[in-house]
């Protein structure tokens, strides 16, 4: 029923010059969530707009279950009606002149199945989120994140061989938000779908993706299992919009496999991974996560003695400002109370794991937010 | 392929309706002679016509008569409009709700109704304003047979229009704006002057222009309140061309070129303005509109709206009862205004005695059912084409179906009576060639009013559909349509109104079987029984009343649907 | 001066020589119209007529009726429109094959003259009963023949005018009188001749100097003087008799001078799709019955020799009918009707 998504080179140009979408290459496996991850403007959207068919590409191939449903070179384009495929719209789109269940209903209705098949589906499909018992409901009188439910429901009611998500928790209040993101993957794989998800949220993607895609300027910067993204972050783009935001500036002194020893502000020395191929001498910017830093005595390499230059109080966490490396570093201690006092020394440990080292970039590579 | 042949059908259909007419117009204009009575072959294209037309002092006259009138009545007309369109929508004023609907009545009253009910009121000899002064003893006179008289009629009229332009922006702007303005240390009237105009300045500048051009347009005020002192402007120049004998069509046609370039220019303006419209902040989200707490000066601002309302509904409506009701219209003083033996019911028994009043107001009805439902139809399918469709060509079919709009009426009726009276059939003669050209007409203010409702309804409803396996045909009648019923029913409901008020285009293309209300109107008033006019003015208002109300009640229905979230 | 329009009167009174002394007589009573059955039951096979014309609406519905009171069976179906929009209406239809009118009816003679073509042959079974000087074509008939008279709002005036050369007193002056314009049609261009031609040469120049108040057309002239817009005008008798009728505060009399009379051209398209009905309504219309309505019932005077009725307050033998000269009728206008717009400062 599942099958799988291939996108091939896909390119995207509107009447505005800049690509929207820039060679973007990727395959979803069948039952598998794939998130698209990346600012307003990256392209995500208008690859998975692409992909439901209410883009047309400019160029490059788009396959599901093998079979061929945008190729503007051999002038293929299934129109979105014969895709087969779900969409969950950011604004849900639930038809306000309809009930609940007419909205469920909606999808099937011209399948010519009969009466009875269609009352179970849409029973399985309103069962499946949760919404049972407002079937006979106005859609209007729905809050907006059971109108989201339906709005899912709707989807998935006919089986198609592909889900596509396009910010659907994005309207919701935050608290809704959590809930129905953890609802969702739950009910996705449930129903075994295919599932390709476009959002600007990190935890977001985290949480629901089993794979998640990076993206930045029209181009895809790096698919993979969310701990790799976390872990191992391509370039320097996917480090900061993951969250890295401490940039320390240095140059290659040499390099030992995967890692390499870089000398960053003040002369101080450390081990960070090197992905880049880059010789001794080059530029390069070391992007450290808050968290990864730790606070005490150590063993291995990169500890460092730093001054506590002030401190951001969260409630169960605090931010501590750090003089290191001739620059100001944040550092986040998990815990309640505050150990240590603006004006003292403490040691910290870099784990050489959690600093990456990649070609010096220009303020723009980072993630504005 | 089958959005290639949409685009050809819709171009093929305006074609017909807008540019085949139009340059049968411009033809006129070129020439001496009447293309259908005298042949083509007999034509002599020449610019010479329209120098000549250019270089008569008498329509440098009307023209500067017409701009002079248009401006000062746009004047006032903002003045009043922006007002109301403020004590409505941002003050605490009591029956706001009340005020709003009352001050939309103007729209629907024909231009000459409008200016009949003036003249009874503001002649200076005999005008009941004039009769009640002298029983007050103030030796002051009111003249509306004057430019003054012409500019306080138009302004009073079609504020409405600045009225709904600027009430929408003003029920779309960010309150925090003003907030912030007020935070920073201005006082209410300085805010409203520095912040709260100008953000809605793209919205009062269209209002603006929007009144500018349907004033250009309108020939019932100026003939009626004009005519005495000798006023001419160019719709009552042209309409006198075409009556005088013999008829002088190309001067005229020349004439009412001048009148679509200066309409062109302003239509043009004004969607600069409107595209220019990004800084009003009308945001995706429903906002509460501030609404300021006036204390005791509500009931100013009440008394201000209730002195408009009084002027533009009240007084018009008490002159046309009196006329209408009252034997003869002489009033020796203010006594024999209250004499009860002056009145009866003698005007409508003359006017039903006529069995042409009531075939015109069967025709008008007929007429305005199938204009509606055409019209209705063709907007819809344009307004979506250019709206939500890729479809090729769609810019110039929108700028084609806008064209109209500086086509005055008075002139388009000659343009399709040349341009329709040769195809084959029994199409002449019809009720439906009167309906084809409301359809033309009003095509612009039809568009306008359904693609308001077609962009508030989200595209992903539709798209939604679209993933779900429906075509688009499919997705139109079960999503869109239910959506949009209440712009649709508003949208046709208006060109009803628009097609039962419509003279100019009437005129030349009414025949025996299908005289409407509007042209028995102005038989009537031509037929120089002011009393019967008025008689015939109530019974328009009557079912226009009456016919707004059922639209109202048909429209309320869907309106609990609401329209999709916007993100 | 004086001499000069003396004698310029007397030519105009044998110009319609025949006219004049035929309205002299006393009128005798119509004898009822008494139509062909042949003619009859063919235009009650058609059933209806389509009726063109420039007069106005109220006053040929009353025509309609009193014509369906003998003749229930023929529906009149009836377009009016001024007399400019008219003759585009009959040209255009006609040149497109569609004309549909049975009857077309316009005031100014000269116009349908120049549309001769499009008529079929026609004369009334009374034909000869008709005045020589109001025919212009044999296919061209004076159905309704009205004339000029003057009308003031008792209410407003203490001291009337007697004669047209009393609208050039100053003491009407400042908008007292209501003029129609020149330009208006046939009916006024027969007055502004006469006003030339009969009264005196600078007539318009001294009437013109009292600043009458200008309209369109003579109905909202009429009314005007009725609503006491303006206190005197000069006005179709047919306009205003009505009114007084009705009990309006108006005085209506026929001056002395002459009374310049406009007869219509009516006549029956070739492409009439129902020739008989239009046959029956213009043989009724043009009988001394037909004629006999327009006088007594809406005040016209009439263009046959021997007159059934004279309408109320017209005493022939104190006005005398003026019918203008064909010929000059068409030549003249232009470019008196110009000299006209000058001189009472209207645009054009």
């Amino acid at each position: 029923m599942s099958a799988e998504l291939g996108v091939e080179h896909l390119r995207k140009v509107f009447a505005t010059g800049k690509p929207a979408v820039d060679d973007v290459s990727f395959t979803v496996q069948a039952g598998e969530i794939v998130v698209l991850l990346g600012p307003s403007g990256c392209g995500k959207t208008t690859t998975l707009r692409c992909v439901a068919g209410l883009e047309h590409p400019t160029a490059g191939a788009i396959r599901i279950g093998g079979e061929v449903i945008s190729a503007p070179e051999q002038g293929v384009l299934v129109p979105p009606r014969r895709r087969n495929i779900g969409m969950v719209f950011q604004s849900y789109a639930v038809w306000p002149h309809m009930t609940v269940r007419q909205n469920v209903a909606y999808p099937l209705r011209h399948r010519g199945m009969t009466r009875a098949e269609m009352d179970r589906k849409v029973a399985e499909a309103l069962e499946l989120v949760d919404l049972s018992s407002y079937a006979d409901r106005a859609v209007v009188s729905l809050s907006g994140g059971q109108m989201q439910r339906v709005a899912l429901a709707r989807s998935m009611v006919y089986q198609p061989r592909l889900l596509l998500l396009d910010e659907p928790l994005s309207n919701l209040d935050a608290q809704l938000r959590l809930r129905l993101r953890d609802d969702l993957r739950r009910i996705i794989k449930r129903a075994g779908l295919t599932a390709l998800y476009v959002t600007h949220d990190q935890t977001e993607a985290v949480v629901l993706g089993d794979r998640i895609g990076v993206m930045q300027n029209g181009k895809l910067l790096q698919m993979a299992p969310p701990d790799e993204v976390y872990n191992r972050p391509a370039d320097l783009f996917v480090a900061s919009f993951t969250g890295a935001s401490n940039f320390v500036a240095g140059r290659v002194v040499e390099r030992q496999g995967e890692f390499g020893t870089i000398e960053a502000g003040g002369g101080q020395r450390l081990t960070a991974w090197l992905p880049a191929a880059l010789a001794p001498g080059a530029a390069v910017t070391i992007a450290i996560r808050p968290e990864n830093i730790r606070f005490g005595h150590g063993d291995g390499a990169n500890r460092f003695a730093a001054e506590v230059l002030a401190q951001r109080y969260q409630g169960v966490q605090t931010i501590y400002e750090l003089g290191l490396f001739g620059a100001r570093i944040e550092a986040l201690e998990v815990g309640t109370t505050m150990r240590h006092e603006v004006g003292s020394r403490v040691d910290v440990v870099l784990p050489p794991d959690s600093c990456w080292a990649y070609e010096a970039g220009t303020a723009a590579d980072l993630a504005a937010d | 392929m089958v959005v290639w042949l949409w685009s050809a059908l819709l171009l093929a259909i305006l074609t017909f309706l807008v540019i085949y007419p139009t340059g049968m117009l411009l033809l006129g204009t070129l020439t001496d002679s009447n293309p259908v009575t005298d042949g083509y072959q007999n034509m002599h294209l020449s610019l010479g016509n329209f120098a000549t037309v250019l270089a008569n002092p008498n329509v440098h006259a009307a023209l500067g008569n017409s701009l002079l009138a248009c401006t000062g009545g746009t004047v006032v007309a903002v003045v009043i409009g922006l007002a109301f369109a403020w004590i409505v929508v941002r003050t605490n004023t009591p029956w706001k709700g009340f005020i709003a609907s009352a001050g939309m009545l103007p729209l629907f009253v024909p231009p000459l109704v409008a200016g009949v009910a003036w003249a009874i009121l503001g002649s200076p000899k005999t005008g009941l304003i004039n009769t009640m002064l002298a029983r007050m003893g103030i030796e002051a006179r009111v003249n509306l047979y004057s430019m003054a008289g012409i500019i306080f009629v138009f302004g009073m009229y079609y504020a409405p229009y600045v009225y709904m332009f600027t009430a929408a922006a003003l029920r779309n702007m960010d309150p925090s704006l003003e907030e912030a303005a007020e935070i920073s240390g201005a006082g209410p009237v300085r805010t409203l002057l520095t912040i709260t105009f100008p953000l809605i300045a793209p919205a009062i500048i269209s209002g603006m222009l929007l009144s500018f051009v349907v004033m250009l347009g309108i020939y019932g005020i100026p003939a009626v309140l004009g005519a005495p002192a000798d006023i001419p402007v160019l719709t009552t120049y042209i309409f006198a061309l075409t009556s005088w004998a013999p008829p002088r069509y190309s001067t005229a046609a020349a004439v009412a070129m001048i009148l679509m370039v200066v309409t062109g220019i302003l239509v043009v303006l004004q969607q600069k303005v409107l595209s220019g419209r990004s800084f009003t902040t009308v945001a995706g989200k429903a906002f509460r509109p501030r609404s300021l707490n006036l204390g005791p000066w509500r009931f100013l601002t009440l008394g201000l709206a209730f002195v408009y309302l009084i002027i533009v509904v009240v007084l018009p409506t008490l002159a046309l009862l009196v006329a209408a009701f009252r034997k003869f219209l002489f009033i020796r003083d203010f006594a024999s205004l209250f004499d009860g033996k002056q009145y009866g019911l003698m005007h409508f028994q003359r006017l039903f005695a006529n069995p042409a009043t009531v075939n015109s107001i069967i025709n008008t009805m007929k007429v305005g059912v199938i204009t509606a439902l055409i019209g209705g139809v063709l907007a819809f399918a344009i307004g979506y084409t250019v709206n939500r469709t890729q479809a090729p060509a769609r810019r110039a079919i929108d700028v084609i179906a806008t064209a109209p709009v500086a086509i005055p009426g008075l002139v388009i009726g000659v343009a399709y009576l040349w341009a329709w009276i040769g195809l084959p059939g029994g199409f002449y003669g019809t009720i439906w060639i009167l309906a084809l050209a409301f359809v033309a007409r009003f095509l612009p203010d039809t568009i306008k009013a359904l693609s308001t409702s077609l962009m508030q309804i989200h595209r992903e409803l539709e798209e939604a559909a679209w993933i779900c396996g429906r075509g688009v045909l499919s997705t139109i009648v079960t999503i869109m349509l239910p959506l949009a019923r209440p712009g649709v029913v508003a949208a046709m409901t208006l060109l009803f109104v628009l097609a039962i008020r419509e003279l100019g285009s009437s005129l030349f293309l009414y025949s025996s079987s299908t005289m409407v209300m509007a042209v028995q109107l102005l038989g009537y008033y031509e037929g120089g029984n002011i009393s019967v006019t008025a008689a015939f003015s109530l019974v328009q208002m009557v079912i226009l009343g009456a016919l707004i109300g059922v639209a109202h009640w048909l429209s309320r229905g869907a309106a609990d649907g609401g329209v999709g979230r916007s993100g | 001066m004086k001499r000069m329009l003396m004698s310029r009167r007397q030519v105009m009174a044998s110009a319609v020589g025949i006219g004049a002394a035929a309205i002299t007589r006393r009128s005798v009573a119509a004898q009822p119209f008494t139509p062909s059955a042949g003619l009859v039951e063919a235009a009650r096979k058609e059933g209806k007529m389509i009726y063109y014309t420039a007069s106005f609406t109220e006053v040929e519905q009353e025509v309609i009726n009193a014509f369906n009171k003998r003749f229930p069976f023929v529906r009149v179906e009836m377009v009016r429109a001024s007399g400019g929009q008219l003759i585009t209406r009959v040209k255009t239809e006609a040149a497109a094959g569609k004309l549909v009118a049975d009857v077309v009816d316009h005031s100014d003679r000269g116009l349908m003259k120049a549309l001769e073509h499009l008529f079929q042959d026609y004369a009334p079974p009374n034909a000869s009963d008709y005045l020589p000087s109001a025919l212009v074509s044999p296919r061209l008939w004076p159905r309704l023949t009205p004339g000029w008279s003057i009308a003031y709002n008792t209410e407003l005036v203490k001291n009337p005018p007697k004669t047209w050369m009393d609208l050039t007193k100053p003491e009407y002056a400042k908008g007292q009188i209501g003029q129609v314009i020149g330009p208006s049609g046939g009916t006024t261009w027969t007055r502004i001749m006469f006003e030339r031609q009969v009264l005196a040469e600078d007539y318009w120049k001294r009437q013109a100097a009292t600043k009458p108040a200008l309209y369109p057309s003579g109905a909202p002239l009429s009314d005007a003087l009725v609503r006491g817009e303006v206190s005197i005008a000069p006005l179709i008798y047919n306009a205003i008799l009505p009114k007084k009728r009705d009990g309006a505060p108006v005085e209506i009399f026929f001056p002395p001078e002459g009374v310049p009379i406009v007869p219509y051209a009516t006549g029956i398209p070739k492409t009439s799709a129902n020739p008989n009905a239009a046959r029956l309504f213009l043989d009724w219309s043009l009988s001394p019955e037909g004629q006999a309505f327009t006088i007594k019932d809406q005040g016209n005077l009439t263009s046959l020799k021997e007159p059934p009725f004279n309408p109320e307050g017209f005493d022939p033998k104190v006005a005398k009918v003026w019918v203008p000269d064909f010929k000059q009728f068409v030549e003249l206008h232009d470019k008196w009707l110009e000299e006209w717009n000058t001189v009472y400062g209207y645009r054009q």
